[in-house]
């Protein structure tokens, strides 16, 4: 009998050790991040990560430890954070308190003679750009991360995707924050020049300023979606606004679907 | 049939214990051994010295020499009281940038303790009570996805010490110790602190403990230097001993001390050798310490290969002020050594 207990209990002695030798891999990173080695942080946490003896217990902390590696590689201190983490979904509430005064193509601008649907599709544009510009002016605290950063930032969400824990998904929808961020900065400095008229409005590609456009409210239902998980409380409420990011989706796929809008564009400048 | 059902049961609950990870191993100097200042002015040195710097010796040993009556209320207030203030703006989540800034400047093992104690010493016995001792320790690492352990009890404890010569040159003495413990022991995220994820973080654990330690002394009569050599056996424990989070570890300390007569004022320096289960693991068992007054000036130190100390005290008939400064040797995940400057102030009255 007491053979059958020790075979019994043999898988769980397995586990511990497991478990053990996975806490030693995440001190040791953790102290190789505090050194600033992150690289081989990330190599340490990685190569773990591989090991066949790996189960899903062990991935929650392994994931969120080797997500901060590559968050730390990228510069994300959380001291330069910390209004987003206490605050966290304040580029949610963004999308709700837009209420910028600028529109990128003025309905004084635009020709009465102009057919109604490309009218609408002009004014869905106005639309998306305010909203863009107020989530952007409401990030200016988030500081903005370098090229190489983003690409480490996008790891480090990939790792934090497939974990379960409340914790994990906040931290992953502040580092989709600081994703947005720099997303918005590639394009806001040139539709700020456009808006000031200091460029030529005749580059602008509608298509592309679209896929911008979407890529943004990609990365902020994916910051919802996170935050959902993160505060079950507010459920409901991060359902309903992923709701209206999807409408704005829908509306953008429409307004692409005017061919010549780019056209209009440059003609209107003109 | 029943010893097997036992078996399967403490295993079980064996293996609860170990798999569960929102613990963290607090330095055993923390919590596994008497308290008081002569153990932060002079480690386990303290155990070789004849000198009463707290309401009672460390060595239980030593009242047996005891040769005056004595009341004494002593105040101990450890380092960094803001720093208290500042973890608890950030478990508040009220912390500013600036707050969370300097916790990570000196993020290691960063330390609180505070203690007031009351007691009376006689010719053979004494007695003393500590109302309230709060212990602080935490830890923070990396600065991307901090990484917070936490250490903190409220601890009430009552001692009493016996001892007497038995002939001219050996002397034994006991002392018997209860403490009751609340604590908090935790390891986290700080993101686990803000979600539902942290809500077991500040679960409060209780334990108490009845210590009895003996000791025996050898000090032979009319030397000129006043040798004193002790066998002292700590923390040997009943009660709630198995806390996985705090296990006390039964330690015995051999002491060796002279205490030469010099012209100008008292001088003593001795030497622990401390032996416990987990030797392999510290930095070594050995510590010499050291104290030196004159008039109305002390001066004390020790020195090991994980603690260094050196402080001062000022003392009158009725009072004393103390200040202790630490080095302590810690070593991290990757097997390398680090330091940590501490320093702590102590105000006694003796009636």
């Amino acid at each position: 009998m007491s053979f059958f207990i020790f075979l019994f209990f043999l898988p769980a002695c397995q586990k511990k050790q497991k478990t053990q030798s996975i806490r030693n891999t995440t001190e040791k990173a953790t102290v190789l991040i505090d050194k600033g080695d992150y690289s081989s942080a990330i190599e340490l946490l990685e190569s773990e990560m591989n090991s066949p003896a790996f189960t899903s217990d062990n991935r929650e902390e392994l994931s969120l430890v080797l997500a901060s590696a590559y968050a730390a590689r990228a510069g994300i201190k959380i001291e330069n954070y910390w209004d987003y983490l206490i605050g966290f979904d304040t580029f949610v509430k963004t999308i709700e308190s837009a209420n910028s005064n600028f529109d990128m193509i003025p309905e004084s601008m635009v020709p009465e003679n102009l057919d109604l649907e490309t009218k609408e599709k002009i004014k869905q544009i106005n639309a998306n750009i305010k909203n863009i510009k107020a989530i952007e002016q409401k990030a200016a605290k988030i500081p903005l991360i370098s090229e190489s950063g983003s690409s480490d930032i996008l790891r480090a969400r990939y790792f934090l995707k497939s974990t379960v824990k409340p914790s994990s998904k906040l931290y992953r929808s502040m580092l989709t924050a600081v994703q947005l961020k720099h997303h918005l900065s590639q394009k806001t400095q040139f539709l700020i020049k456009t808006l000031n008229n200091e460029s030529d409005w005749c580059a602008i590609h509608i298509s592309e300023l679209s896929s911008w456009i979407d890529e943004a409210l990609s990365l902020i239902d994916d910051g919802l979606e996170d935050l959902a998980v993160a505060i079950p409380s507010e459920k409901e409420n991060y359902k309903r606004m992923q709701t209206d990011i999807y409408k704005q989706q829908q509306d953008l796929t429409t307004s692409n679907e005017v061919s010549d809008i780019s056209k209009v564009l440059c003609y209107l400048k003109k | 049939m029943l010893s097997e059902k036992i078996i399967f049961l403490s295993l079980l609950l064996i293996s609860e214990t170990i798999l569960g990870i929102t613990t963290w191993t607090v330095p055993p100097k923390i919590y596994n051994q008497n308290t008081g200042f002569s153990y932060l002015a002079f480690s386990s040195g303290c155990n070789s010295l004849n000198l009463a710097i707290d309401a009672l010796p460390c060595n239980p040993a030593f009242i047996a020499k005891e040769r005056r009556d004595r009341f004494a209320a002593h105040l101990f207030l450890g380092n960094n009281i803001s720093y208290l203030k500042q973890v608890r703006d950030l478990s508040e989540g009220t912390a500013s940038e600036t707050t969370i800034r300097d916790l990570f400047q000196r993020h290691e093992n960063e330390e609180l303790q505070t203690q007031l104690e009351v007691g009376y010493l006689n010719e053979t016995y004494g007695w003393a009570v500590t109302p309230f001792e709060l212990k602080y320790l935490s830890s923070f690492q990396n600065q991307s996805l901090p990484k917070i352990s936490l250490y903190a009890s409220i601890e009430e404890s009552a001692k009493v010490q016996f001892g007497s010569f038995i002939d001219n040159h050996w002397a034994y003495g006991v002392q018997l110790r209860y403490l009751q413990r609340r604590f908090v022991n935790s390891e986290f995220f700080l993101t686990e602190s803000l979600t539902s994820d942290g809500d077991q973080i500040l679960q409060t654990q209780k334990q108490n403990l009845f210590f009895i330690e003996p000791a025996m002394m050898y000090a032979p009569e009319a030397h000129s230097l006043n040798p004193e050599f002790s066998l002292f056996l700590a923390n040997l424990a009943l009660g709630d001993t198995n806390q996985s989070a705090l296990p006390v570890i039964p330690q015995l300390h051999i002491t060796s001390s002279i205490n030469p007569v010099i012209n100008h004022g008292r001088f003593g320096i001795g030497f622990d050798i401390s032996l416990d289960k987990n030797l392999d693991k510290g930095y070594g068992p050995f510590t010499l310490a050291s104290f030196y007054e004159f008039g109305i000036l002390r001066l004390l130190g020790s020195l090991g290969r994980a603690e260094n100390t050196i402080g001062a005290t000022v003392f009158d008939s009725w009072w004393n002020v103390s200040l202790v400064y630490k080095t302590e040797t810690y070593e991290n995940a990757l097997s390398e050594a680090y330091e940590q400057r501490k320093s702590y102030l102590f105000l006694g009255i003796d009636l």
